[in-house]
């Protein structure tokens, strides 16, 4: 009975990270430079889904796209630029995925936790040193989806942009959070090519079906035909590359999909 | 710290004067000097208000977001077209008057921007559709001369055109600034072309059609206060901290300054009037400048100008109701170093790996790394 009454003492568990016990499976490799040679280890870098998108503050973006230094993402970029973007990029497993099958394509991943976004980074890292000219085209950022995007990138200069199992946000009044919304969308469109493709999935059918009503509402936006869809071979990794979709599957969840094309504003002025 | 507003009204010279946290504004006509009184009928005080481009209609914004819309009688002066309540939860931050004067559009301090047909609709909350958003506070809201785009500057220091009124689709991003930026001015003389004065002192001049930054002009290292251009195409400008106005022209897309003149206070609010008469208001009080074409700066006295008379009577109107460090504070960026912190860490945690791979006696070092 006692411990009933008792005040609970341990902090909030969602900021912190889940620490397991490290004794016995360890096998971090380090060569003698103390760098990583071994993949990293997902555990050390596990931090609370959610965050409060319009409060972080912390970030410095560049002031405009001309000065981002792309080589330092991409030793070989040279003049070319980023065309794929997953936004919300998890642990990455999409981008890993996408850069075998389009080698000759640039691929960024955007996260907002600088955790998973550090995992991401010594994932790729680790990828490069065992497999030697291979994983070069991607890269990851820690940055803000909702606030920066015109800040790295110009105007109609990508051709795939991934959303996949965004944060649900399931209060109405967290609503505002959702990473599809009708301003939101303005700028997806500004980003991408005419032509280009915005993807979704998801294993919640509410955000499934706000995310279609809304892409589908825009102006700029039209749904694939089933041929298209067909057609194209990013449609089997939504389900299957990452890392979030593996856990669906694992939890014996449904995956939702829905694709769309940017096109031509159908707006006439009288 | 009063707000001043405007120039002609229909071409009548007149002067709008919004005191900080006031329930009225005044309008004050020149020939014959005359006063009218406007007051909002909400418990709470005016945050905004904008006048059309041809000074037929006046709109207003309280705390309380009620809208007021007033038209101009030539007989008359300003009769009350409607007052009502605005559907927003977040305060508004900026409102402006198409060029049509078909529409009227309000930006909030969430980052959207609605717009309301000024035509009354007889309903006492008013139908508004949602036309664009930031994710950031908005801080300003105009349209291009044709009503072609629509620009809207954000906390972030974005300044964003859109097309009008397919909003939806984004013409082009403006990117320099590195602060908020707080003020969009027209040129007369260049459609093209606006103006932007923001929280990082600088004045740059854009071609917004074609997204290109012509020139930079950095005034200080303090907010830029006031931001207004002649139809002349002079340029007045005032920052935080310090009690000069600052003359700027353009030649050749180049902002050049032009003539500087000290104050005795802080210059808070300022605009251009007819016969080129520039009206400032400070922390103190009120001024006028004639500018003539050589150009040639000179100050009004209170016998030359029956409308400074008046003013000299209303220096209360410059006072400020509540103490605020800046009138920009809250937009100021605010950097913190989370990123670092996590990134020492971890540095920390290799470092003690490496010495126990090199030594196995070393203690298991404490990790992950926590933030």
């Amino acid at each position: 009975m006692a411990s009933r009454i008792e005040p609970i003492q341990s902090a909030p568990i969602e900021n912190s990270t889940l620490i397991e016990s490290s004794e016995g499976d360890d096998d971090t490799d380090l060569n003698t430079e103390g760098i990583i040679t071994s993949l990293p280890q997902k555990k050390y870098y596990r931090q609370r889904a959610h965050v409060n998108p319009l409060s972080i503050q912390n970030l410095l973006p560049p002031v405009c796209p001309s000065v981002m230094k792309w080589s330092e993402h991409y030793p070989d970029i040279g003049p070319n630029c980023v065309e794929f973007l997953d936004i919300g990029c998890g642990y990455g497993g999409l981008l890993i995925s996408l850069s075998t099958l389009f080698a000759d394509k640039y691929i960024l991943g955007i996260e907002i936790r600088i955790k998973v976004m550090d995992y991401v980074n010594d994932r790729i890292k680790s990828l490069r040193l065992t497999n030697a000219n291979q994983y070069l085209n991607i890269s990851v950022l820690r940055t803000n989806a909702m606030k920066y995007l015109p800040n790295y990138f110009n105007k109609a200069q990508l051709t795939k942009l991934f959303f996949l199992y965004p944060d649900p946000h399931f209060k109405k009044s967290k609503h505002k959070w959702r990473i599809i919304s009708p301003s939101l969308l303005a700028e997806y469109a500004y980003i991408l090519q005419i032509g280009g493709v915005l993807y979704t999935a998801t294993d919640v059918l509410e955000v499934h079906e706000w995310m279609k009503k809304h892409i589908t509402d825009h102006s700029l936006f039209t749904p694939m035909t089933s041929e298209e869809l067909s057609s194209d071979s990013c449609i089997p990794l939504l389900t299957t590359s990452t890392e979030e979709a593996a856990k669906v599957t694992r939890n014996g969840g449904q995956h939702y999909i829905a694709c769309f094309k940017r096109i031509h504003d159908p707006y006439v002025k009288y | 710290m009063a707000t001043l507003l405007y120039r002609s009204i229909t071409g009548i010279p007149a002067l709008v004067v919004i005191p900080d946290k006031s329930h009225s504004l005044y309008v004050i006509y020149n020939i014959p000097i005359q006063l009218q009184t406007i007051s909002t009928s909400d418990v709470t005080h005016i945050v905004c208000g904008c006048i059309s481009p041809t000074g037929r209609i006046l709109a207003f914004v309280t705390q309380g977001k009620r809208l007021d819309v007033y038209k101009f009688e030539e007989d008359n002066g300003w009769i009350m077209s409607y007052s009502k309540l605005i559907p927003f939860k977040s305060s508004i931050q900026s409102i402006c008057i198409t060029n049509s004067e078909n529409d009227l559009l309000l930006a909030d301090k969430s980052g959207c921007v609605c717009s309301f047909q000024i035509k009354d609709s007889g309903e006492e909350i008013c139908n508004f559709s949602s036309l664009l958003g930031h994710c950031s506070m908005l801080t300003c809201v105009k349209t291009s001369v044709n009503d072609k785009y629509i620009i809207t500057a954000d906390s972030e220091g974005k300044l964003r055109v859109s097309n009008y009124p397919n909003a939806y689709n984004i013409h082009s991003f403006l990117l320099s600034h590195t602060e908020f930026v707080t003020h969009i001015s027209f040129l007369p003389d260049y459609p093209n072309r606006i103006l932007s004065g923001a929280g990082d002192g600088t004045i740059k001049l854009w071609d917004f059609e074609n997204s290109l930054l012509l020139s930079t002009l950095t005034i200080s290292n303090t907010p830029v206060y006031l931001l207004d251009v002649s139809s002349q195409g002079i340029i007045v400008v005032a920052v935080e901290g310090k009690n000069m106005l600052y003359f700027l022209t353009i030649q050749e897309n180049t902002i050049m300054l032009l003539h500087t003149i000290e104050l005795q206070a802080q210059p808070y609010s300022g605009c251009f009037g007819l016969n080129n008469i520039c009206w400032i208001s400070t922390y103190e009080s009120f001024h006028a400048f004639t500018i003539t074409t050589e150009p040639k700066f000179n100050e009004l006295s209170v016998s030359d100008n029956p409308c400074l008379l008046y003013l000299s009577k209303h220096t209360d109107w410059c006072q400020i109701k509540k103490s605020e460090e800046s009138k920009y504070s809250i937009l100021k960026k605010r950097t913190f170093t989370h990123e670092n912190k996590y990134y020492e860490h971890k540095q920390e945690w290799i470092e003690a790996k490496k010495r126990k791979i090199q030594s196995s006696h070393t203690p298991e070092p404490e990790r992950p790394y926590n933030m």
